[in-house]
């Protein structure tokens, strides 16, 4: 197995991963120790990253190639930390290869883009850095040959999305998301800790490869543990149900950060968690069906909410939610190349529709209200096409890329026999439907609902990245995976189901948007109930975070204050009032006694102490006094 | 190799120490020699760990002395994996405490830097001692530098915080002491040898119910200085009046004397006490109560200072889960858990002192939008923030994984509730660092500050790097470690010893 090949694969692999290490810590050093962003914004740490990231892909392509037969390419392994194995090591397969060139081909997308989105932008080294930190962790993540090692991984795309949601740092909303997203994280990841403890108890490792091999022989019990705690990890690092709130929130960062983070690379993370963990869930079904009810529930949920949003970038967050659920359910159902296929198309056609969408809010200079926009398709017209063929993939019109996946996922939902779910999956394609057509009526349809300048498209360098994705968007059903085939009764009905989608928010959008005043009045409890996205939100917020966490620790801190520290200060106190005490009887009782015996000593003396004066004149009188009365005495008698 | 390299190591500040008594009182002069003092001790340490052979698991440059032959305590010193790797960070975190001084204390220097040298002797003699006695002299004469460090040099409230820290810690060191009597009037009764040498007492087995008595007395002594809850809030009081040298000290090494003493005595002079499932559950849940307590009121804080101390309260609490999860993991991860709560906790410490310095105030609500202002602060106090917080290749992630994974090896629901730990720190630091750096900036004052000045970056630049060192490279560490808590376990249970 050892060839020549394989062994040039193999070092392919290793510099890909290193490509955007040396770049994040190359970008920070070179121009110096400047510590304060340059007043006028540079332009090569962008044209630095971009042809870094081209690099990379060359590098990816050149690795994933040796493992096209299905075979696995492993790096020599070392230990990390001792007592878990051989975890340093890596591992591409024709799962991590495909989702390799994915974050290689966004990555450039996204990078190109940036360059022109972000040339006002001071800190060009912090955002550019940025990204390249970001590419570099996903790839450990994606290359890790371990859980241990992924988790590092793991924890690393955590803190690039914490630093570039918090680009904007200075803005509270953003201080505030970035925070948010890092914690709810973090809920997650704590069973990710568990589990690779857990395994590693029960395995001996946490390689991929031996925990696979001894799944089967370790107690059922240990497996669903292990399982279970993987789906809490993936469920907070891909935002489902009830973890996923703070993604809409991470919509606070730069917009291409969102098309590269938050929607198609770090936010699928935890379907590849799960994909690759594949085996504990043939083992335990009844946590792959947990996974699918989860991934369900999230869809329909997400899809939901997605329709009433008016914030341009939280209608794609919300979709984005939506769209794992759909992952998951594949997952849940052991339909994994499904997911992974679906993870490669949204990836396409949700970057595309964020760059747009950082397309317009540029042109309209930070306006993201989709009620305040309107009419745009004439002034932006490439913007235009690419989000219209954006949408139209989301939607899931037929021949487009986003089409093929979500058919393979409702196919494998009615293969399953689990009928509500795949009456959920139905649904949710209709609901995405609408709500994708919805916003391209609201964004570029009709007129400018609000008076505004002139929009104009942005620089090539934006331009270039959207017409690419766009023919991916395009291509990508037919180029890279033979044409999957679900039936016709399937494919026809969900095609038709997307159809009726894009005519009912045409109906209501475009050719007769005053009838929706008409809907609201019918509907107004359940808009009521959308627009609170189902009260979640508010759930977590007030009650969770406000009314259990703030109120348990704000009674921790006084009973801390009062109670404990309270009886220190008490005992000291109560000890400092007992001496008192006791120096007040001392002085008083104990001394008192003392006095009082000497003061009866003294009462008794008084009589023979008036003599005792001390004077030598009084003695000498008193006796010249007695010595006169006695010679009186005896003179008289 | 040269003959009493150790005492030298534990001598060498106090040789400092005189020669700035009788040094002329120029401020110069005196920052010169204390500045030396720590640096020269700092790098006799690191030729000590240079000699060390790491796969020996007994004591090694032991020296002995008859000392007071009356009652059989002597002067014996010795070094083990655990009580290097302390030393070392002792060493470390002084010079750092002594250089981060410079500007913070310009009356009455003299004092100050002598009591600066003279709290390291006490506190490498900690680590070093092999005889209770000894250990008990140095772990008295701790108090007294560090009383007159706060009580002298400390904020408005200083005279009750150091009268508090004084008299908590000697109230727990008296029990102490009756402990380490206990054992040496059993051991007297049993072989009619009066010696307070650790190695002679260990092995004793003088009876569950008097190890228990034992147990519970030297408890009282660790637990205060750890500290353990409910026995913390000197803590809180001795931190923000302390001067910033004072803190970090306090943080970094005088609470790692209560998780060494169980380490170093309590396990192996009372094992059957200690592995006892009354003392193990008290243990664990008073350990888990910290973690999960000082978390949450970390959250309430306003003063920068004390949430930084109460966060101490709960990574402390981690500490002594791991102990008392009594296998290799827990152990282990416990030291190095020591080693990074000292880095980083010394490093939070540090961030506030320079803090300080520039605005005279900790209260959180006086900061943020820091990190326009001063970057380079900002991306040091993130990795700081981050490292605390337990973020895979950081330091702090290798400490806390280990003793979780102890933990739950033997009870699941210790490690859920760790991890919950976990997420809290994360909560707080991240809270903190959002309302100090993050944000518009509020005041003007803050738009002025200056960024770390060399001296500043001097300190902090090891820190980091220790931090990434051991976060990426944690294998030499449990190397290290691996024969002497191996030996230690099984002194401890020999069946537990064997597993993990």
């Amino acid at each position: 197995m050892v060839d020549a090949r394989s062994v040039a694969a193999s070092y392919a692999l290793v510099a890909s991963f290193l490509t955007p290490v040396a770049g994040t810590l190359l970008i920070f050093f070179i121009g110096g120790f400047r510590t304060h962003p340059a007043k006028t914004p540079q332009s090569w740490p962008g044209i630095f990253a971009v042809a870094l990231s081209a690099l990379s892909i060359g590098l990816s392509i050149f690795a994933g190639i040796a493992t096209r037969n299905g075979a696995a390419l492993i790096t020599q392994s070392g230990e990390w930390i001792p007592g878990f194995g051989p975890a340093l090591s890596f591992q591409l397969d024709w799962l991590s290869a495909w989702l390799l060139i994915l974050l290689d081909v966004i990555g450039l997308m996204v990078n190109l883009f940036s360059i022109g989105y972000m040339k006002e932008e001071p800190d060009q080294r912090r955002y550019f850095g940025g990204l390249l930190f970001f590419i570099a962790n996903m790839k450990l993540l994606l290359l890790a040959g371990s859980y241990l090692l992924l988790f590092a991984g793991w924890e690393g795309v955590g803190l690039a999305s914490y630093l570039l949601i918090g680009y904007h740092f200075e803005r509270p909303q953003a201080a505030d998301a970035a925070t948010k997203a890092f914690i709810v994280n973090r809920i997650g990841d704590a069973g990710f800790v568990l589990a690779i403890i857990a395994m590693t108890l029960a395995c001996g490792s946490t390689n991929y490869t031996t925990v696979s091999a001894s799944a089967s022989h370790i107690p059922h019990g240990s497996v669903v543990l292990i399982g279970s705690l993987l789906v809490v990890a993936a469920v907070g690092k891909s935002a489902q149900f009830p973890l996923h709130v703070w993604l809409p929130d991470a919509m606070e960062g730069p917009t291409p950060v969102s098309a590269l983070i938050h929607s198609a690379t770090m936010v699928c993370a935890g379907v590849y968690l799960l994909a690759r963990s594949n085996f504990l869930y043939v083992l335990a079904p009844e946590v792959g069906f947990g996974v699918a009810i989860t991934g369900a529930v999230t869809a329909l949920f997400a899809a939901s909410v997605a329709l009433v949003e008016n914030d341009i970038k939280r209608v794609l967050a919300y979709s984005t939610i939506s769209q794992i659920g759909f992952m998951f359910m594949a997952l849940g159902l052991g339909a994994d190349r499904a997911a992974m296929y679906h993870v490669a198309t949204h990836a396409f056609f949700k970057s595309l529709l964020f760059l747009c969408a950082g397309s317009v809010i540029h042109a309209l200079h930070g306006e993201q209200n989709l009620k305040h926009m309107g009419g745009l398709r004439k002034e932006l017209p490439v913007t235009f096409t690419t989000m219209c063929v954006a949408a139209l993939t989301l939607a899931g019109l037929p021949g487009l890329a986003g089409y093929f996946s979500k058919d393979l996922i409702l196919g494998a939902s009615f293969e399953s026999g689990y009928t509500p779910l795949a009456v959920i999956g139905l649904l949710t394609s209709l609901l995405t439907a609408i709500y994708s057509w919805r916003l391209i009526s609201l964004a570029f349809l009709s007129h400018p609902r609000r008076h505004r300048l002139a929009a104009h498209e942005g620089t090539a360098s934006m331009q270039i990245p959207m017409a690419v994705l766009a023919a991916c968007c395009v291509l990508a059903g037919w180029l890279f995976v033979p044409i999957p085939w679900t039936g016709w009764r399937l494919m026809l009905g969900s095609a038709g189901i997307a159809l009726a989608g894009i005519a009912i928010a045409w109906h209501y959008y475009v050719r007769h948007p005053e009838a929706r005043a008409g809907l609201d009045q019918r509907f107004g409890p359940v808009a009521a109930f959308l627009r609170n996205r189902w009260f979640v939100d508010a759930v977590f917020e007030e009650h969770f975070l406000e009314g259990v966490v703030l109120r348990t620790a704000k009674g921790a801190a006084m009973g801390d204050a009062l109670l404990i520290d309270g009886s220190v200060n008490g005992i000291a106190a109560s000890s400092r009032e007992f001496a008192a005490a006791l120096s007040w009887s001392d002085g008083s009782i104990i001394d008192g006694t003392v006095r009082a015996i000497s003061g009866f000593a003294r009462f008794l003396s008084w009589p023979v102490r008036a003599f005792q004066t001390g004077f030598l004149q009084t003695y000498a009188s008193i006796f010249l006094v007695i010595v006169l009365a006695a010679l009186g005495y005896y003179l008289a008698r | 190799m040269p003959a009493h390299l150790l005492s030298s190591l534990l001598f060498l500040p106090c040789l400092g120490l005189f020669v700035l008594l009788l040094s002329p009182a120029r401020l110069n002069l005196i920052r010169f020699i204390a500045n030396g003092t720590a640096i020269a001790t700092l790098i006799l340490s690191v030729v000590i760990a240079s000699q060390f052979r790491a796969g020996y698991a007994g004591f090694q440059f032991v020296e002995r002395a008859q000392w007071i032959p009356a009652i059989g305590a002597q002067y014996i010193v010795g070094l083990d994996s655990i009580s290097l790797l302390l030393v070392l960070l002792t060493t470390l975190i002084t010079s750092a405490a002594v250089l981060c001084s410079w500007n913070d204390v310009l009356e009455r220097p003299k004092l100050y830097y002598t009591m600066l040298l003279l709290l390291e002797t006490g506190i490498i003699g900690v680590f070093i001692s092999l005889d209770l006695f000894l250990f008990y002299l140095f772990w008295d004469l701790v108090l007294i530098p560090m009383y007159f460090l706060i009580g002298v040099y400390g904020g408005p409230r200083r005279a009750y915080a150091a009268i508090k820290f004084f008299l908590y810690t000697l109230l727990g060191s008296v029990f102490l002491l009756l402990g380490f009597l206990g054992l040496y009037f059993c051991h007297a009764q049993q072989t009619g040898i009066y010696t307070f040498e650790l190695t002679k007492l260990v092995g004793l087995h003088p009876g569950l119910a008097i190890e228990m008595w034992i147990f519970w007395a030297l408890f009282l002594g660790f637990a205060v200085k750890v500290p353990m809850f409910p026995l913390h809030t000197w803590l809180p009081d001795a931190h923000v009046e302390a001067p910033t040298a004072g803190s970090v000290l306090l943080a970094s090494l005088l609470l790692k004397m209560g998780t060494y003493g169980f380490i170093r005595f309590s396990l192996p002079l009372v094992p059957e006490a200690s592995t006892s499932p009354p003392v193990v559950k008290t243990m664990v849940v008073l350990s888990l109560i910290a973690i999960i307590y000082g978390a949450l009121v970390s959250l309430m804080q306003r003063d920068w200072k004390k949430l930084v101390a109460y966060s101490s309260v709960s990574h402390m609490g981690f500490c002594t889960l791991g102990i008392f999860a009594l296998n290799f993991n827990g152990v282990a991860g416990s030291v190095i858990q020591q080693i990074n709560h000292g880095i980083s906790t010394g490093l939070l410490f540090l961030l506030v002192g320079f803090m300080y310095d520039r605005r005279h105030t900790r209260e959180i609500s006086d900061f943020g939008g820091l990190a326009q202002v001063i970057p380079v602060f900002a991306t040091v106090f993130a990795i700081t923030v981050f490292s605390s917080a337990g973020l895979p290749l950081l330091n702090g992630f290798v400490g806390e994984f280990t003793i979780l994974s102890g933990a739950f090896a033997v009870n699941r629901l210790w490690a859920l509730v760790g991890v919950v730990g976990m997420v809290l720190s994360a909560a707080y630091l991240l809270w903190l660092y959002q309302r100090t750096m993050m944000g518009p900036i509020r005041y003007d004052v803050n738009r002025t500050l200056r960024d770390l000045t060399v001296r500043e970056r001097v300190i902090v630049v090891p820190l980091i790097a220790i931090i990434f060192g051991i976060g990426i490279y944690p294998a030499p560490l449990f190397n290290v470690l691996r024969p002497a808590v191996t030996a230690l376990m099984q002194e401890v249970h020999p069946t537990l010893g064997q597993a993990r």
